[in-house]
């Protein structure tokens, strides 16, 4: 020590005049044992800050590694953030919907049928009364006075029927005078003004789009009462919807009825609980405004939680965690890699200066810190912003609800640190690894790309991969959750095992043409680059081919399990038989005018003696059998409503002339499509009445007639069979082989001829396969190609001198363009290959799991559908496709030579 | 006063080795100049002489520590040992001042401090007036003198520089050696110089000569200056 | 003086008569120093007169040999020993010695070579130092020249030592 004291003792004497203060200062960093807690605590300050400071300049001075890194960790912030902002705003609370349901009033009050005392929460949101067996008379203004102190207006609500320019179609009534000031806030208003006569009414933005005018009149109800359209206004909460809004009584009758109609209340003083339970005694229930502002924010979680349990929920938030950073720490990865790379030497002559591992470890750390945080920050800026436009775009044009902006700030600031913590993990294998080089080395060029050997152990990736591949198959007989965890062990297990994948197919690389065996030789010689980048598209691939398996073989089932009388493309026009003949020739009239060219073919409904409407089904339990099992099918469940035609609708569904059935069907017999529901010769209905009542049964001769297609499963019954059994039959269906662009159009158009018109169309049960995998496709491109793109663009950026050389000595363009392909094709290519078998395995998992917890256990048709163009794309088109597009924008001019220093 | 004591020094890389017994000392205001052929170990001695690396048997000594018994090397280097190398001295992303402050600031030092700090010892190093510049717009030897400060600030006083001059021309090399010498002179620094240019080593008090990874005998102490 | 050592140098490889010796000294300074043959002789004879040759009796075909006698050993180890000085030489002496180092078989050319180093490099000193203290400009660049002039023998040595140690690696 005598030495150290000597050298301060002399750097004292030099250096006293200069600085006097720093020298006083710096004397206990100089003995080290005498560091206090404070000069400890300021001490590593100042190498955070030291360090945050490299980062920031850096950051700034790579600016495309920057700003690649920033998308990778910002985006998933900005979508999450987007998503729950948006949720949370268009999640409206009670008091948030306080001044659209009371305006300024102080309580509004609704009233019942009936008088018993009534239950409600202090939103009034559920209510419960005690039953009474007869309505009691209706409520006065003068009667709830004695109830309740202070100004009445009175309001009703419900739905009812308009007439728009393209059919009838049912809309939300509001009636009261939005002319009071007690309603103000309820309404705005837009154009025009508020209703004022008993022949007036507003409509809402969504019906001026639907073709009502200011100044037109609206038909209303189906007596097409005409009413005149004077303004027009929205509800603040919900300005999409479809309303009409009038003085009390003008569109709807009186209404008693228990739903949204009563009094809104002026009271002189807020009205308390012990009012409220006083009104609810008398058979009232009550929305306070005091008690509502009054309420606490109840805490409805915008992440929506998955079903089951709370610990389901979180664990299931746990994974869709796990799985986010995982995937945008793969991403980001290889960038920071890189980085790593090129300040390798820089970070050599820190720890010349005196940096230890640890502080070039917080060095590179900070790195993370600083592209995290700020990529998180603008990811949750953006994102509130996102989800601020999106409620209140999607608000009047998705008709959804909508409240002022609400961010919930838990939440959010949750994921931005989620995001924060993505870009600290990023870093943190590029941090050891800079922590471990040996500044001697690196100062002497002599540094290896990426230590060998340390890799070369697959033993933890093999045993998460066992555990994983075990525990799909062990979960998939009891729990779907369990699957996924396991799935996602399996996936890290891969993960670990990448670096040995990549360095084992690096050695196949000898074989290969030039171009390709640099860029892979390459790609293996970089291996936490690639591995990383790989590990990305891995991921990005197993969860695309899981969810697709499961999806098609879904569709699949789906389908294999659809059963119907019609067949496909078949459009059905059904109405009541209530509907009167007029109403019905007038119908069809109009249904040939909507549908020119179309072949109709008519059908039948039945009434029973009572002259109520009945259905026909398959009897479930025919006489003959012991049980259901055994005489029926399998998957017969009843064959659906049966028809009831003639020889047309007969060769309609037959899709050709069958003249035995056409024969049997004249004699009266029923014939049956397809399935074994006829025995020996017979076929046992069940005819159900709509309107409850007893069930007749009914046994008809059968003939068996050929099913058109697999689906088909059912019977026509011949009218003169059914007239004959008590029935009588009349023409209310139509049939046709059509399939309509706008269903909800057409139902509309001919319910403007009569109410109660349905319509359907027989469809595929796997129809939206294609569209599902389409967009999984699309997901997973992005991820691929994202990822891909990264690692290869960097790889292109590191190769530089590499691909300058070859130029140099000769090589085509062609050739640089070739390695850069081929380095894209070789990472996305293994990550796909690798993903596609994690993905059957999680895929086959999940499938297994929906056999096992089917409608019908047991007697479930079990069904794979491997959707074969979907998984190529996915394996084998993305990484083509990545290949092609890195190459073509890959930079073919060398940059002129320099002077390497 | 000897500042750092090599004695008997062996280093291997795997077969190869860079140096085979090498005993030396620099004293505090001395100067001293190694020489020799490339792969002579030259930058071997330097890394062993600084603890950024440790000998495969031998010890070095630093202010009469013994660096076997160090455990935290960095520490090491960041309170007693000053490196300059040839180039890419500087982090790109920092300015001359914040350069200089740096290994304080690993060190712990408040910011503030390590800023007066660096200021005295860019002055005592003719550097002050570009101490708000980033590296890229200062010429090689602003660079170097930058470096220099830096490898001084504080209160280190072993200052080990491999060829410092090496991408610099005859006149502003010698301004180096200039600025190296009056640190030795004025401020009683030990520096070992690692240098091919014998007109750059003509400033040391010490020539040394290294073959093969050993001191060719009979050179170390002959040539003692007159001073 | 050098062509002295130079005929010692090259007698110390065995007994030669003039003429032979003649062209082995032009053979190896790569004939930039020419000698005639009677300035072999006349160097041949005062050798002779100090004692440091002796007469080796005559070849078959009756030419005078002529070797090296003891003290011509001692009298060449210490001229290979002694640096070549700066200011009062043929710069040639040096070209001689570190030449007739290279062609004698038994003489350490790396130790000849690092002792002319070391003197060298003490000069070099000296007019470093000369030009710290120098206060005129002309004053310090004629040092600057003496400084580079003394810095590319350094590097020819540099380059001597080099080339001699791989050559001799490749004959091993």
């Amino acid at each position: 020590m005598s030495a150290e004291e000597e050298r301060a003792a002399s750097a004292e004497e030099k250096r006293v005049a200069s600085t006097p203060e720093g020298r006083a200062a710096g004397a206990p960093e100089a003995g080290v044992p005498h560091l206090n807690a404070f000069t400890a605590f300021t001490g590593r300050w100042a190498v955070l800050r030291a360090a945050l400071r490299i980062s920031r300049r850096d950051a700034w001075r790579a600016k495309g590694r920057t700003a690649l890194i920033m998308v990778m960790i910002g985006l998933p912030v900005l979508v999450i953030t987007a998503l729950i902002t948006g949720r949370a705003t268009t999640d409206v609370t009670p008091y948030e919907q306080l001044d659209s349901t009371l305006g300024s009033a102080d309580a509004r009050l609704i009233t019942f049928p009936t008088r018993g005392r009534v239950r409600q929460d202090v939103a009034a949101r559920s209510i419960g009364q005690h039953k009474a067996s007869r309505p009691d008379r209706q409520w006065t203004p003068a009667e709830l006075g004695t109830l309740l102190d202070g100004r009445l207006l009175r309001y009703q609500q419900k739905t009812g029927e308009v007439r728009l320019p393209d059919g009838y179609d049912w809309v939300d009534v509001l009636e009261v005078d939005l002319r009071d000031p007690m309603t103000r806030g309820m309404r705005e208003l837009v154009e025009g003004r508020f209703p004022a006569a008993p022949g007036e009414v507003a409509v809402s933005p969504a019906l001026t789009g639907r073709g009502a005018r200011i100044g037109g009149t609206l038909p209303v109800t189906r007596d097409n009462r005409p009413m005149r359209v004077v303004g027009v206004v929205q509800n603040p909460n919900r300005p999409g919807s479809a309303e009409l809004t009038a003085l009390p009584e003008a569109v709807l009758g009186h209404q008693n009825d228990g739903d949204n109609s009563g009094w809104l209340a002026d009271t002189p003083g807020s009205v308390r609980r012990a009012d409220v339970r006083r009104l609810n005694q008398a058979g009232l229930a009550v929305q306070s405004r005091a008690l509502i502002e009054r309420l606490p924010d109840d805490g409805e979680s915008p992440v929506p939680a998955m079903s089951g349990s709370p610990t389901r929920g979180a664990v299931s938030l746990g994974v869709a965690i796990v799985l986010v950073v995982m995937e945008t720490v793969l991403l980001a990865g290889p960038a920071f890699a890189v980085g790593l790379r090129r300040r390798r030497r820089e970070l050599a002559v820190l720890a010349a200066q005196g940096a230890s591992g640890r502080q070039l470890k917080a060095v590179v750390l900070a790195d993370g810190l600083v592209l995290g945080g700020a990529a998180a920050l603008m990811g949750m800026v953006l994102g509130i912003g996102a989800g601020a436009l999106i409620a209140s775009v999607g608000a009047p044009l998705l008709n959804w609800t909508h409240g002022p902006l609400d961010v919930p700030w838990p939440e959010v600031l949750a994921v931005a640190a989620l995001g924060v913590v993505s870009g600290v993990t990023a870093a943190l294998v590029p941090a050891v690894q800079a922590s471990r080089q040996s500044p001697a080395q690196v100062l002497a060029g002599r540094a290896a790309v990426d230590p060998p050997g340390r890799a070369a152990r697959p033993l933890l990736g093999l045993v998460l991969v066992v555990l994983g591949t075990g525990g799909c198959f062990a979960a998939a007989r009891h729990d779907d959750l369990a699957v996924v965890i396991s799935a996602v062990v399996l996936a890290l297990g891969l993960i670990v095992l990448m670096p040995w994948l990549v360095r084992s197919t690096g050695r196949l690389a000898g074989r290969l043409p030039l171009p390709l065996r640099l860029s892979v030789r390459d790609a293996a010689r970089h291996r936490v680059r690639t591995s990383s980048a790989a590990g990305a598209v891995m991921g990005a691939t197993m969860a695309a081919v899981v969810l697709g398996l499961v999806a098609a073989s879904a569709f699949a089932q789906r389908e294999a399990e659809r059963t119907s009388v019609e067949p496909l493309g078949t459009l059905t026009i059904r109405t009541w038989a209530s509907t009167t003949d007029g109403q019905w020739s007038r119908l069809r009239v109009e249904a040939e005018r909507l549908l020119p060219g179309v072949p109709l073919v008519p059908g039948a409904v039945a009434v029973n003696a009572e002259g109520k409407e009945v259905r026909l089904q398959g009897d479930r339990h025919p006489l003959h059998c012991a049980g259901p099992t055994k005489c029926l099918p399998p998957r017969w469940d009843g064959g659906g409503i049966l028809p009831v035609g003639d020889e047309r609708l007969l060769t309609f569904l037959l899709e050709r002339h069958d003249p035995r059935a056409e024969a049997a069907l004249a004699r009266g017999s029923a014939v049956v499509i397809g399935s074994g529901m006829a025995h020996d010769g017979v076929v046992q209905l069940v005819a159900e009445s709509w309107e409850g009542g007893e069930d007749e049964r009914l046994t008809l001769p059968a003939v068996v007639a050929k099913a058109a297609e697999p689906a088909q499963t059912g019977a026509l019954i011949p009218a003169s069979a059914l007239e004959k059994a008590g029935f009588t039959v009349v023409e209310r269906h139509l049939y046709a082989a059509h399939v309509p662009a706008d269903e909800a159009r057409l139902q509309r158009a001919l319910n403007t001829v009569a109410s109660g018109v349905n319509i359907s169309v027989e469809r595929r049960g796997d129809e939206d396969a294609l569209t599902v995998l389409l967009v999984l496709l699309g997901a997973a491109m992005v991820l691929v190609l994202g990822g891909t793109f990264a690692a290869t663009g960097l790889a292109a950026a590191d190769m530089r001198q590499d691909l300058d050389t070859m130029s140099a000595v000769g090589a085509a363009p062609r050739v640089r363009r070739l390695v850069v392909a081929a380095q894209a094709a070789y990472l996305s290519g293994l990550g796909a290959a690798v993903g596609l078998a994690g993905g059957a395995v999680g895929g086959a998992a999940l499938i297994r799991w929906n056999w096992e917890t089917g409608i019908h256990p047991g007697g479930h048709p079990q069904v794979v559908e491997i959707p074969w163009l979907f998984l190529a794309g996915l394996v084998v088109g993305l990484p083509l496709l990545a290949a092609l597009v890195a190459g073509t924008f890959t930079r073919t001019r060398p940059a002129r030579a320099r002077r390497v220093a | 006063m000897t500042v750092v004591r090599l004695r008997e020094v062996t280093r291997e890389h795997g077969q190869v080795r860079a140096l085979r017994g090498v005993s030396l000392e620099v004293s505090a205001g001395e100067l001293v100049a190694v020489m020799g052929p490339s792969g002579s170990g030259k930058s071997t001695l330097l890394n062993l002489a600084g603890g950024l690396d440790r000998p495969t048997s031998g010890n070095v000594e630093i202010e009469g520590r013994d660096l076997a018994g160090v455990p935290d090397l960095a520490a090491l280097r960041r309170r007693s040992v000053g490196y300059v190398f040839q180039d890419l001295n500087l982090i790109p992303s920092l300015t001359a001042a914040e350069n200089v402050m740096l290994p304080r600031e690993l060190d712990g030092v408040r910011s503030r401090q390590a800023r007066t700090e660096a200021m005295t010892a860019l002055a005592e190093a003719g550097a002050e007036e570009i101490a708000g510049r980033f590296p890229e717009e200062l010429s090689g030897g602003q660079r170097q003198r930058v470096a220099i400060a830096r490898a001084l600030a504080g209160e280190r006083r072993l200052l080990l520089a491999d060829e410092p001059t090496g991408a610099l021309d005859t006149a502003t090399g010698d301004e180096i050696l200039r600025l190296l010498r009056s640190r030795c002179d004025d401020a009683g620094a030990a520096v070992l110089l690692v240098t091919h240019e014998p007109r750059y080593a003509a400033w040391a008090d010490r020539v040394v000569y290294l073959r093969d990874g050993l001191i060719a005998e009979s050179g170390s102490v002959r040539l003692e200056s007159a001073r | 003086m050098s062509i002295r050592h130079g005929i010692l140098a090259l007698l110390r490889g065995g007994p030669r008569y003039g003429y032979q010796l003649r062209v082995e000294f032009e053979a190896s300074t790569a004939a930039t120093w020419p000698l005639n043959i009677g300035q072999v002789y006349t160097t041949l004879s005062r050798l002779e007169r100090d004692g440091l040759v002796t007469p080796a009796g005559a070849d078959e075909q009756g030419r005078a040999l002529y070797a090296i006698t003891e003290t011509g050993r001692v009298e060449l180890e210490r001229w290979f020993a002694t640096p070549v000085a700066q200011s009062d030489r043929p710069r040639d002496e040096l070209a001689i010695k570190i030449a007739m180092a290279v062609a004698g078989a038994d003489v350490d050319v790396g130790a000849v070579i690092h002792t002319q180093r070391t003197a060298t490099m003490r000069t070099l000193q000296a007019l470093t130092r000369a030009k710290r203290a120098a206060d005129g400009l002309a004053q310090r660049l004629v040092l600057d020249g003496l400084i580079f002039k003394a810095e590319a023998e350094q590097r020819w040595l540099d380059h001597c030592e080099a080339v001699s140690k791989a050559s001799k690696e490749k004959n091993t």
